[in-house]
């Protein structure tokens, strides 16, 4: 705000604006037209995504077969909660509850980053199970049967192998969806699996950008920022970009965890 | 919302009232919201988890109607989107609005490809 605030009733506003209520209605407006072209941002990729899939039905259903859910069910409820806190946050800033604010900025910090230590978790997990994008290939054995002098024998051809192919059909089979592999083309898979690691960490480049500004709010709700009441309302534009990764998010589970078939006897973190 | 003259103490008093009107909801409000949002992440679960068998189209358009719905009641009821002034409102129309062209135009090459060359 401005040094040369003005004043309305007992409240302040910068000077280039007619009223408080003009300046409060701007800054959310602000913050909309910004979602506006997140929403396109991510909009493009899941064309992209949605293009792919219905090209490759089967490849995408057994890519997401060979992912466990079970991290992005909690990681959804983190999300859902963290999106109750902040607004009861937006709620206590009104109300000048500082501490309120300080408590709830904090407990929407905790769970943003129990999500990002979730999906850190999850990544760990997929790139030891071996489910990254690669080229790589191994030469292996396989074995044939052939007749010599009229003796049945096995011999061992060495061929090349996809070592992504190895892995999902490994992941699959401990899955029990060994079907899904015969069916599908594994170097399509992949193609799965670039969506997955593009959307789920573009996703999480927001998240950790949310969750540097919501560092940066609870710090100067700690130096009194927030003690002018007609400030919550930073706090609600900060709330609006926090609602929309959760919103992201939302469609990332269906598209990405949930496009395969999935038991929970299979469920683990 | 209109705006009266800025140096007017009265009207911008009248100003700072208008905003009031339309206060962050209450808590028992934003617990109902929360309630039905998780409501609607474990209709989308048991959606996730339902083999449709051959209908896997069916699947995915249920899901996305689950996670859409979710999204709507989040925005509308979370982020205040029904209280929004017309500006706003105009803005969250038009993230809309070119996200259908986006996808329209795009899937609109892509599903007509086999249809061959004209």
């Amino acid at each position: 705000m401005s040094a040369a605030a003005h004043h309305g009733s007992d409240y302040h506003y910068a000077h280039h604006f007619d009223s408080l209520g003009q300046q409060q209605s701007t800054v959310r407006f602000g913050m909309w037209l910004f979602l506006v072209t997140e929403v396109l941002f991510f909009g493009g990729i899941m064309s992209a995504y949605t293009v792919y899939r219905t090209m490759y039905p089967d490849d995408f259903e057994a890519g997401s077969a060979a992912l466990n859910p079970l991290a992005a069910i909690l990681n959804s409820f983190l999300l859902l909660t963290s999106s109750l806190t902040i607004t009861l946050g937006v709620r206590a800033a009104f109300d000048g509850d500082i501490a309120g604010l300080r408590k709830w900025l904090m407990a929407t910090i905790l769970l943003g980053t129990a999500f990002l230590g979730l999906k850190a978790n999850e990544y760990y997990t997929d790139v030891k199970e071996g489910l990254v994008p690669t080229k790589a290939e191994d030469v292996i054995e396989v074995a044939k049967s052939v007749t010599v002098n009229g003796h049945d024998t096995i011999v061992y051809d060495k061929v090349r192998s996809s070592v992504f192919a190895r892995k999902l059909e490994h992941v699959l089979k401990e899955n029990e969806h060994e079907q899904l592999f015969e069916k599908c083309n594994p170097y399509r898979v992949q193609l799965f699996f670039l969506f997955y690691y593009c959307m789920t960490g573009l996703h999480v480049l927001h998240m950790v950008i949310g969750l540097g500004l919501l560092v940066w709010q609870y710090i100067l709700a700690g130096n009194g920022f927030f003690n002018f009441k007609e400030r919550y309302v930073y706090v609600e534009a900060m709330s609006l970009y926090w609602h929309f990764v959760d919103m992201v998010w939302m469609f990332l589970l269906p598209l990405l965890y949930l496009a395969g078939p999935h038991s929970f006897d299979h469920l683990s973190l | 919302m209109s705006y009266a003259d800025p140096h007017d103490p009265a009207a911008a008093a009248e100003n700072y009232a208008n905003e009031l009107q339309h206060p962050p909801p209450q808590i028992g409000y934003l617990a109902t919201v929360y309630a039905v949002l998780v409501g609607f992440l474990g209709l989308a679960l048991i959606v996730g988890f339902t083999d449709f068998g051959e209908y896997q189209g069916l699947k995915v358009l249920c899901a996305l109607g689950v996670a859409g719905t979710q999204a709507a009641v989040l925005a509308l009821y979370m982020m205040e989107l029904r209280k929004a002034d017309r500006v706003t409102a105009l803005a969250a129309g038009a993230a809309l609005f070119w996200t259908s062209i986006l996808f329209g135009i795009t899937l609109t090459d892509y599903f007509t490809r086999h249809l061959g060359a004209i």
